[in-house]
């Protein structure tokens, strides 16, 4: 009787030990969130660019910001996580074999409530921006980028955001790895304007 | 004569048995003795006591066990099988606490962030131009009506 006391005080014990990262485990993911890892749209090990940010750096990023750019402060602060994979495409064929996990991608996000605001092709260039609403706002962005000799991204911005905001100041930053893109007339910095 | 002597007697019989009476003071004791039947058999009694003190044998040190009835060795252990427990709970608890609460990133950390969530951006700006979409002018967001509207049946 006292031995299995014992025993059951020692299982109790390992349950719980065992439990706790198993209920962190099957924690769902934010409404915005895509799930990268079983996207898996580029390899891992061929990334050029590899950004995960989460809610308590962004936060950070905020503080650390809000005095030399408090626009840019105010959209951190609103925002859950940023992921960003960018992967080298040498010449169209890379493209060609991109493809079809692009259209799995599409279908992915098609079929869990993503609604595309753009689907752009021209000059085998892609473009595809998706929008995840709740409760009436927006909470999530993703962008699928193709361009054939240069890169592919994937892009998911997790959080309560507006994207004319989002753009306002992306198109403001200036990020040299970045200049390569030649910005059509329509999108020159506000600064310029 | 010996009256005095007698009351004195208990006291000079410690001092004679210690050694400690000058040859005239024993010698006087003595003498009371001789005379003295009730202080002759209290020098006897003295004696004795004396001698049999000096016959017992040296007691070893021992340590005595402490009785245990089987309920306290069981209490005991549920005891023990309780602070078990409330030490697993308590440092299951501890350690969420330890993996949910993100650790504080370190200056360049930030810094580092700052510029990642910066290119981020800017990423999102260079695809909505090269899509000739100006983000600003709302038309995500009309779009995003539009597709939401036709969603409804």
């Amino acid at each position: 009787m006292r031995a299995s006391l014992f025993l059951g005080a020692l299982l109790a014990l390992l349950v719980l030990l065992a439990g706790a990262p198993a209920v962190r485990a099957v924690q769902p993911l934010d409404a915005g969130a895509i799930p990268f890892e079983d996207l898996d749209l580029f390899p891992h090990d061929k990334l050029s660019v590899e950004i995960n940010l989460e809610g308590p750096i962004l936060r950070m990023v905020s503080e650390l910001t809000k005095s030399e750019d408090p626009d840019f402060a105010k959209v951190m602060a609103g925002l859950k996580a940023i992921r960003v994979q960018v992967f080298p495409l040498k010449d169209k064929a890379g493209a060609e074999l991109l493809r079809p996990k692009i259209d799995r991608a599409v279908r992915w996000l098609e079929d869990r409530g993503w609604h595309s605001a753009v689907r752009a092709r021209e000059k085998g260039e892609e473009t595809y921006i998706y929008l995840k609403e709740a409760d009436g706002q927006i909470v999530g962005l993703t962008i699928l980028s193709v361009e054939p000799g240069a890169e592919a991204a994937l892009i998911n911005i997790v959080g309560k955001l507006d994207p004319a905001e989002l753009g306002r100041i992306g198109r403001n930053l200036n990020i040299p790895q970045l200049q390569k893109a030649q910005p059509r007339s329509h999108c020159v910095p506000e600064t310029q304007q | 004569m010996n009256e005095p002597l007698c009351d004195e007697t208990p006291g000079l019989i410690e001092l004679s048995l210690d050694g400690e009476l000058t040859v005239d003071e024993e010698a006087r004791l003595q003498a009371h003795l001789a005379a003295c039947r009730s202080c002759g058999r209290e020098m006897a009694l003295a004696l004795r006591i004396r001698r049999e003190l000096r016959a017992l044998q040296p007691v070893a040190a021992q340590v005595i066990p402490f009785p245990q009835s089987s309920a306290r060795r069981g209490s005991v252990r549920l005891l023990l099988a309780a602070a078990m427990l409330a030490l697993a709970v308590g440092g299951t608890i501890a350690l969420e606490q330890i993996r949910i609460r993100p650790a504080t990133p370190a200056s360049p950390n930030v810094a580092q962030a700052t510029a990642e969530a910066r290119y981020a951006l800017a990423y999102v700006g260079k695809v909505g131009c090269r899509a000739g979409l100006d983000l600003r002018d709302g038309l995500l967001r009309r779009r995003l009506s539009l597709a939401a509207s036709t969603d409804e049946p």
